[in-house]
């Protein structure tokens, strides 16, 4: 199965709060904030509910109107790093 | 509590009020319709951050509701990151704090901003907040302060005298290395309005609920709460913060708010006056034109002379710790435990007096005057 077809949704234990365009996460276990701004807050409101990295470069590149295959190797980093860090966890399928 | 001119200054600037009033619906509050200048705005970003609400001056912002330049958008915004930076801090230690009291099986409810953050804005970061405060059974109070030592927590000051916490205190407040606080309340408030507070009724309701990091925290419900926010606003810092105001704002115009509980419970307690003095002030502070059943009756009520006297040892940023304290022995009904309050407050161990006084003499000396210089028992 293609990584990018494994869904990932937001773990249970993260804090969080938008603030104007940026999202502020408190992982698990850590005692330093982490920011996500960019397109970060919109791909945080997309783990709300399981997804995907191939669905989520799809519908942000909609959303911001670029080529799929311009972003998706930022976002696959970006769903990377959170996974690292426990942010977000896989989902069952 | 002697309120630092700090504080009080920002209160009364009209632009730090439309702010705390922005998104309420039937304020008639205005924000100003050109970016402010270099001196109004540091006034208005200093009182965002002392009345905690960075999160309604950026809200403001974005919304296009109060004009900004670019340079004002970025320092409001560092300010507002800064602000849930230590939310989410607090948070995280609630949630441990909650799984210690939980896993000794101590009853809890979350109190003010970490709670109406949660269930009484339309966003969570609208509210910021910065100390955790819980409410615990009397009779486990002792219990939930050793329990935090073990997570590292030191008390701000010691007892009054052993047991005092558990019988008469309003709070307990321990401090961690990290700079994160904790108030441990019995109960809402200092004072004789406090010592009327009927403590079972705060548990006997059914808690309201919130999701935190995948934790599920209690609440107070939202008549509990809103009576706490009332307690707090009138008979806390003087001149009252802007935000506990909001909180009553938020909390009156809930649809769902059962005005009828409301009142009567304060009426239980002895509190209606404190209860109409805020919902007043609320009102008169934020500029809230829409008229709603408890708004009403608080413009309508007149207070006892006893609570009027009560009312007025909150009214004044002189009145100490110790003036409140003392008034509290009007609240306490039985002789017996008035007794063992005074004799607490006038001879307390000396690890109390020593974290508050220069000595045993001089707080005799402040209870006295306290007592017999107003000519009141």
């Amino acid at each position: 199965v293609s990584p990018d077809l494994a869904r990932y949704r937001r773990s249970g234990g993260v804090l969080y709060r938008r603030v104007h365009d940026v999202v502020l996460l408190l992982a698990p276990g850590e005692r330093q904030v982490f920011a996500l701004s960019g397109a970060g807050p919109d791909l945080w409101e997309l783990l709300a509910e399981p997804i995907s990295v191939r669905d989520a470069v799809h519908r942000l590149a909609a959303d911001y109107s670029v080529p799929a295959e311009t972003i998706a190797p930022d976002v696959r980093r970006v769903f990377a790093e959170l996974a690292e860090m426990d942010v977000v966890t896989r989902a069952e399928a | 509590m002697t309120v630092p001119a700090s504080v009080q200054a920002p209160v009364d600037a009209p632009v730090l009020r439309a702010v705390a009033a922005y998104g309420l619906a039937g304020s008639m509050a205005d924000l100003p319709s050109a970016p402010l200048d270099d001196e109004t705005w540091r006034t208005l970003l200093a009182g965002s951050r002392l009345q905690r609400m960075t999160g309604l001056l950026v809200d403001a912002i974005e919304a296009g509701a109060l004009p900004a330049t670019p340079a004002q958008v970025c320092e409001a915004t560092d300010l507002h990151v800064g602000a849930m930076s230590t939310v989410l801090a607090l948070e995280r230690a609630l949630v441990e704090v909650a799984g210690t009291l939980e896993r000794a099986d101590i009853p809890f409810r979350v109190l003010k901003g970490a709670a109406c953050s949660h269930l009484d804005y339309p966003d969570a970061s609208l509210r910021s907040f910065h100390d955790i405060d819980l409410l615990a059974p009397g009779e486990r109070l002792d219990e939930a302060v050793a329990l935090l030592h073990g997570l590292g927590f030191r008390r701000r000051y010691p007892s009054p005298r052993p047991g005092f916490d558990a019988r008469f205190g309003k709070a307990v407040t321990l401090v961690a290395d990290s700079g994160v606080e904790v108030d441990l309340h019995r109960t809402f408030a200092l004072g004789p309005f406090g010592q009327r507070i009927r403590l079972a009724d705060l548990w006997s309701a059914p808690p309201a609920g919130f999701t935190l990091g995948g934790v599920r925290l209690t609440a107070l419900d939202t008549e509990l709460r809103l009576l706490h926010a009332a307690y707090h606003s009138a008979l806390g810092d003087y001149p009252p913060r802007l935000v506990p105001l909001r909180d009553i704002a938020q909390l009156v115009l809930r649809p769902d708010l059962d005005v009828p509980r409301v009142r009567a419970l304060a009426a239980a307690w002895q509190g209606e006056a404190v209860l109409a003095h805020a919902v007043r002030q609320a009102w008169a502070t934020l500029q809230i034109a829409d008229l709603t059943a408890l708004s009403t009756w608080a413009e309508g009520y007149r207070a006892r002379q006893r609570d009027e006297r009560d009312l007025a040892v909150y009214q004044s940023s002189e009145t100490s710790y110790a003036a409140k304290s003392y008034a509290a022995v009007r609240g306490i009904p039985r002789p017996s435990d008035r007794l063992a309050y005074l004799r607490a407050m006038l001879l307390p161990a000396d690890t109390y007096v020593a974290g508050r006084h220069s000595g045993r003499l001089a707080r005799l000396r402040r209870g006295a005057t306290v007592i017999f210089g107003r000519g009141e028992s």
